[in-house]
């Protein structure tokens, strides 16, 4: 494979990903209802259009109103399961964490339904955006203890110990040591659960109640062709922020402790 | 207990895992149970018997379930293909960043993995935009004049369900290649050359063995999940493109019949099971992954 | 054993002790299992007050476990551990008058090196001032004056050794635990070390326990040095006592190269023995190295640098005759194998190379005469 027709590859292949969603910002400035070529004129009308949408701004508050509960927990609950699975001598920790991969491997629709039938059937709790963030947080776990634990594993466990030995108490050497080395990774979870939370349609087709989260809104909105260029605009918003964020996770992410190599190495 | 908690890493672990254990047999372990304890009753209109049997399995088998298994086989050939579309354009890319990238790796792999989290409907939804019939694609070619009328075929079958899959989930991809790849030393890429190989020998005789873990845990990291999509199918899929996921949705919800979908649904991930587990043997047995530490 | 020259709370070995020094780590019927395996079997061992202790073994042989039962990373399934008169069996490593020096430093990547210092003295909430005299006095002692502010990565190798060392003595312990310190450092890092670690510890009259796995280290460091295998102690002696008078084939073989010869007494002649050694006929030991009874199975233990060649042997005197194999050149002196007909291993000398032109390389092949004194070999039990 030569160098360079590997490099042309490449671009090609990062071509063929981003011009389907490139489209997104694109025709959400095209002054035409319909969205097909030639391309007729540029408007932010679309953008106004979304700005002034109700029920959009109330999807919009519900699905911020989940994040963060969603990502304190998952992160949380993911700290203490990395600390368990990293340094503790527990048994079954192979079973553990193939439980906690779990939600990653059984399609999203197969929960959906089996969690649906057990809150609204078997215990009879109302459907609400609490069961939504309740949803979120299972599928969120698994993503946090696998960044955390990676960042656990890069870090010597004499570090703790020695700050016992120096006379800290269990705690103090938690506060001053584990959390501080922890945090890019930590930061990282957050980010990333957020993420996941923020996007996430399919779980939240069933768990919801009457509050729609904004995936829900969009695919709603995806039925009607007169909505379609503001959800475009909506969708570009999403695009940048998405990215953003993304970014800034890894880049807390490998800033890791001065000196301390990233755990892929890369 | 704080005494123990102190004497004992072990009484610690347990109960730093506790919660997080809570809520997997809250969440997961319980529904799915009810799940595979649902799939041997009947409903019949609004009402479950729950008595328990087989007769929802023995109908999937039955002539009368032919339906289903042809999705079931449909589905199976849907996400293997657009796994295998994946792996054979990601590959390359992986290859590209791991040995011929040298400054800006870190670059380049955020550039393909940014996309992955971009919202799947919107990523979807822009497939539909570029494939539809008054969509990007063709109004493109008929305004640069390369043809007179819209290409039906390019929505709603199974060939833009596989286009769209394998585009949704090629970050997946991509990621573990090149983390086995650059786990390589560079020694025995050398090593390879000095003892003869050429470029494609060397490719064949010790990277690709080399990478084979990358390389399964891609496909697999593709293939399982897009067995369960529901999305993709419902945008782009048409009638032709229809997976088991659709099935299993509508068997809860318009056809009222849970239990049938539920066994469906074990059946599918079972199906799945079963198929990994062969990938992996045959893995193993062609000699193309042996186990190293 | 009689004391050694000059230092102080040094007594020898485990059979009898000089007087009664102050004794600061007392263990008694140690025992500590993972699992099913036993790592410490019913240890019992005393150290005195200043004394600078080993514990040497090979990768398995438990002193590391015991050195973390020390420090408290690790808690017994029996037995107690008193120090300095408390019992601290129970107590957590916050809790007991010792500091660890760990095998990879454990220095606090996020911190400087004056924080890392520092770090031990947070609990005592001293005002900015003296806290910053105190680091800098620390450093000062382990020569890093001026380096306070750098980060663990931008120093080298010894010298973050160096901070882990100013980081654990600044707490001022009763007792520093040193684990392995100096195997990441190259040859003469270590030698140079060494010298430090013995100023320090006579400066500050700390007691010192250090486990090694490296005999020269433990040799040259210590006062006494506790033999393990197996999560017992086999010998616990005076580096000069367990070199020339090990209590068994295995001590001895771990210590050093040594010859074996293996035999059966057959009478005391006065102050000495001749023992029957199957092949080579009779040899005779000095009883100062022990009591014999004619008739008891022996082994005979002669280290390669007390046996020597000469072209005659004296009258009486113990010698063999066999063929030069090979010579190796080690700069200032040669180690030689002979093999002689009768002995199932070779013989190994040591001679120092006294002159500088001659050597013993010519004679390669050559039939050559060994000799050692009667008071040259060891008896060891078993």
């Amino acid at each position: 494979m030569s160098g360079r027709s590997l490099s042309l590859y490449a671009v090609l292949y990062l071509v063929f990903i981003y011009a389907p969603i490139l489209l997104l910002p694109v025709f959400s400035f095209n002054d035409n209802i319909f969205v097909t070529f030639p391309l007729k004129g540029f408007t932010t009308d679309w953008y106004a259009e979304m700005a002034a949408n109700a029920p959009l701004g109330k999807a919009l508050r519900s699905s911020l109103i989940i994040v963060g509960p969603v990502a304190l927990i998952s992160t949380s609950l993911g700290l203490m399961a990395a600390l368990a699975l990293g340094r503790s001598p527990i048994r079954f920790k192979a079973v553990i964490l193939g439980l906690l991969m779990l939600p990653l491997v059984v399609p999203t629709l197969v929960l959906g339904v089996s969690l649906l039938t057990l809150l609204r059937g078997v215990l009879g709790v109302q459907l609400s955006l609490a069961t939504v963030a309740a949803g979120h947080v299972l599928l969120c776990l698994p993503y946090s203890v696998v960044i955390l634990l990676a960042r656990l594993d890069g870090f010597d466990r004499s570090l703790e110990e020695a700050s016992l030995d120096l006379g800290q108490s269990a705690f103090a050497t938690f506060r001053r040591i584990t959390l501080p080395l922890m945090m890019p990774a930590i930061v990282a979870s957050l980010l990333l659960c957020s993420v996941v939370s923020f996007d996430e349609f399919l779980l939240a087709f069933f768990l919801s109640g009457a509050d729609a989260t904004l995936p829900l809104y969009i695919w709603g909105s995806l039925r009607f062709p007169a909505k379609l260029p503001s959800t475009l605009a909506l969708g570009t918003c999403l695009l940048v922020f998405s990215v953003c964020i993304v970014v800034l996770a890894e880049w807390v992410r490998r800033r890791g402790a001065p000196g301390s190599t990233a755990a892929t190495g890369l | 207990m704080i005494g123990l908690w102190h004497r004992s890493p072990a009484f610690r672990g347990w109960v730093l895992i506790a919660p997080t254990l809570l809520i997997l047999t809250v969440m997961l372990v319980i529904p799915l149970g009810m799940l595979v304890a649902q799939s041997f009753w009947t409903q019949t209109g609004l009402t479950i018997d729950r008595t328990p049997g087989l007769q929802n399995y023995a109908l999937l088998v039955a002539p009368e379930g032919a339906i289903y298994r042809t999705l079931l086989v449909k589905s199976l050939w849907i996400s293997f293909a657009s796994a295998f579309v994946v792996l054979l354009f990601a590959f390359p890319v992986a290859y590209f960043i791991a040995f011929h990238v040298k400054r800006s790796k870190l670059t380049w792999i955020l550039l393909v993995t940014v996309p992955f989290w971009i919202s799947y409907l919107l990523r979807i939804f822009s497939w539909k935009i570029v494939l539809g019939f008054g969509g990007a694609l063709n109004s493109g070619l008929i305004s640069l004049g390369l043809i007179d009328a819209p290409i039906e075929a390019l929505m709603y079958n199974q060939a833009a369900v596989i286009l769209t899959l394998a585009h949704s989930w090629s970050a997946f991809a991509v990621l573990p290649i090149y983390v086995s790849l650059q786990k390589i030393e560079p020694q025995v890429l050398e090593a390879a050359f000095d003892l003869g190989d050429s470029a494609l020998q060397r490719l064949r005789r010790v990277i690709l063995p080399l990478a084979m873990p990358g390389l399964l845990a891609a496909f697999l990291l593709v293939f399982v999940p897009t067995m369960g999509d529901y999305i993709t199918p419902s945008l782009v899929g048409g009638t032709d493109g229809v997976m088991v996921g659709n099935a299993i949705a509508t068997l809860f919800g318009k056809q009222n019949d849970a239990p049938l979908g539920a066994a469906l649904a074990v059946a599918t991930m079972g199906a799945v099971a079963v198929l990994v587990g062969l990938i992996l043997v045959a893995a193993r047995a062609s000699g193309l992954w042996r186990n190293r530490s | 054993m009689g004391p050694a020259q000059g230092r102080p709370g040094f007594y020898g070995g485990n059979r009898a002790m000089n007087g009664t020094p102050d004794i600061m780590i007392e263990i008694t019927g140690l025992t500590k299992a993972f699992g099913t395996y036993t790592a410490i079997d019913a240890l019992s061992l005393k150290i005195a007050k200043g004394e600078f202790f080993a514990l040497l073994g090979a990768s398995g042989s438990g002193k590391t476990t015991l050195l973390r039962l020390l420090g408290g990373f690790e808690f017994p399934n029996a037995g107690r551990i008193v120090i300095d008169g408390k019992d601290v069996t129970d107590l957590r490593p916050n809790q007991r008058p010792t500091n660890t020096v760990f095998q990879s430093y454990a220095l606090f990547p996020h911190l400087t090196l004056a924080e890392n210092v520092g770090y031990g003295l947070l609990n005592l909430r001293l005002p900015k001032a003296e806290l910053a005299a105190r680091v800098d006095e620390a450093l000062a002692r382990v020569r890093l004056s001026g380096f306070g502010a750098r980060f663990p990565h931008m120093v080298s190798g010894g010298q973050r050794q160096r901070v882990a060392l100013a980081r654990a003595l600044i707490c001022k312990p009763k007792v520093l635990l040193l684990d392995e310190p100096l195997g990441a450092l190259d040859k003469r890092l270590r030698e140079e070390m060494h010298l430090e670690l013995r100023e320090i510890q006579r400066a500050a009259g700390i007691t010192f326990v250090l486990v090694t796995h490296d005999q020269e280290e433990a040799m040259s460091l210590a006062d006494r040095i506790a033999i393990m295998a197996r999560g017992r102690l086999l010998q616990i002696d005076t580096p000069r006592a367990l070199y020339e008078a090990p209590n068994s084939r295995e001590v001895a073989e771990f210590i050093s190269n040594v010859n074996l010869l293996d035999g059966t007494c057959l009478g005391v002649d006065g102050t000495e023995a001749r023992i029957a050694v199957a092949g080579i006929g009779e040899v005779r030991v000095s009883t100062d190295a022990g009591a014999i009874a004619p008739g008891a199975k022996v082994t005979l233990g002669i280290r390669p640098e007390k046996l020597r060649f000469v072209t005659a042997p004296d009258p009486g005197a113990n010698a063999l005759t066999g063929s030069l194999r090979a010579v190796t050149y080690a700069g200032d002196r040669s180690h030689a194998v002979v093999e002689v007909p009768g002995l199932t291993r070779p013989l190994l000398i040591t001679t120092p190379n006294r002159d500088r032109l001659l050597s013993n390389a010519d004679a390669v092949g050559a039939t050559v005469i060994v000799t050692w004194d009667s008071a040259a070999a060891a008896i060891l039990n078993s």
